[in-house]
């Protein structure tokens, strides 16, 4: 038995990431997305992406 | 007003009716931007404005008056979604089942297309820049109503997704779904009106 079952494509991962920004995701989610975050570097620069987009909704209409 | 205060100290900050009207079309703005509905914008700013200069005298000085009053056109925002909630909740429903995929963005065995992401560089230097927020500003204008207002409930009203749902009276899922879209829009927006012609330049 592999650890393929833990594999997500960058398209999960993606809806995972911007989900996780609304609610805690399952611990296994959030286990696969940590693993898939380790060796893509696309789907780090989409988490940045979110934050900043987090951290300039902070900074609007104030 | 308390008369054991000194008069220069309690009047001295307090807001007039000329101040608190002229910031009218800057809540109007925002309360737009939020309602997506041009009477209840109008009725939250109203609202506000009313409640700013009935609360004038407790207005510290202390912080700008522009952000005082959004502070108040935030609650006023949140009072209405309570009244009103369920006129968009049907609305919203539908939005969510419109299928949207992103599928452009990936291959069909789900990975990207675009290899490596273009980067966004350093969040600080780009949040400094009044204009990147404009610009944000107006790609969140271009959202779909119901993404648009789900968006500013979340990250702007700073709701928990639970409270979010419960004032829509919409599920979870659909909150997700519109929240997720939300968010891919905005993302691709901000690559195309910003980051691609700052990397460009």
């Amino acid at each position: 038995m592999g650890i393929s079952f833990m594999r997500l494509t960058c398209k999960q991962a993606h809806r995972l990431i911007a989900e996780r920004m609304d609610r805690d995701l399952q611990m296994m989610d959030d286990v696969r997305v940590r693993l898939h975050l380790l060796r893509c570097p696309c789907c780090d620069e989409f988490v940045r992406q979110m934050n900043l987009m987090r951290n300039a909704m902070r900074r609007v209409a104030r | 007003m308390n008369a054991s205060v000194h008069p220069a100290e309690a009047g001295l900050n307090r807001p007039t009716a000329d101040a608190l009207g002229a910031l009218r079309p800057a809540l109007l703005k925002i309360a737009r931007r939020q309602l997506r509905n041009e009477t209840w914008a109008e009725d939250v700013v109203s609202e506000t404005l009313i409640a700013a200069l009935e609360s004038a005298s407790s207005f510290a000085g202390q912080s700008q008056l522009k952000t005082w009053a959004v502070g108040i056109l935030k609650h006023k925002i949140i009072d209405h979604f309570r009244r009103c909630g369920r006129e968009i909740e049907a609305d919203a429903r539908m939005e969510a089942a419109d299928v949207e995929d992103f599928d452009e963005l990936f291959h069909p065995n789900g990975h990207f297309v675009n290899r490596p992401l273009p980067t966004w560089g350093d969040p600080e230097a780009t949040l400094a820049q009044t204009q990147f927020l404009e610009i944000l500003q107006i790609c969140i204008d271009k959202l779909p109503a119901n993404q648009g207002r789900i968006f500013m409930m979340r990250e702007w009203l700073e709701l928990e997704t639970a409270d979010i749902c419960k004032e829509l009276n919409i599920s979870s899922t659909n909150a997700f779904v519109m929240l997720y879209r939300a968010r891919m829009k905005l993302r691709e927006c901000l690559e195309m009106n910003w980051f691609a012609s700052a990397r460009s330049s």
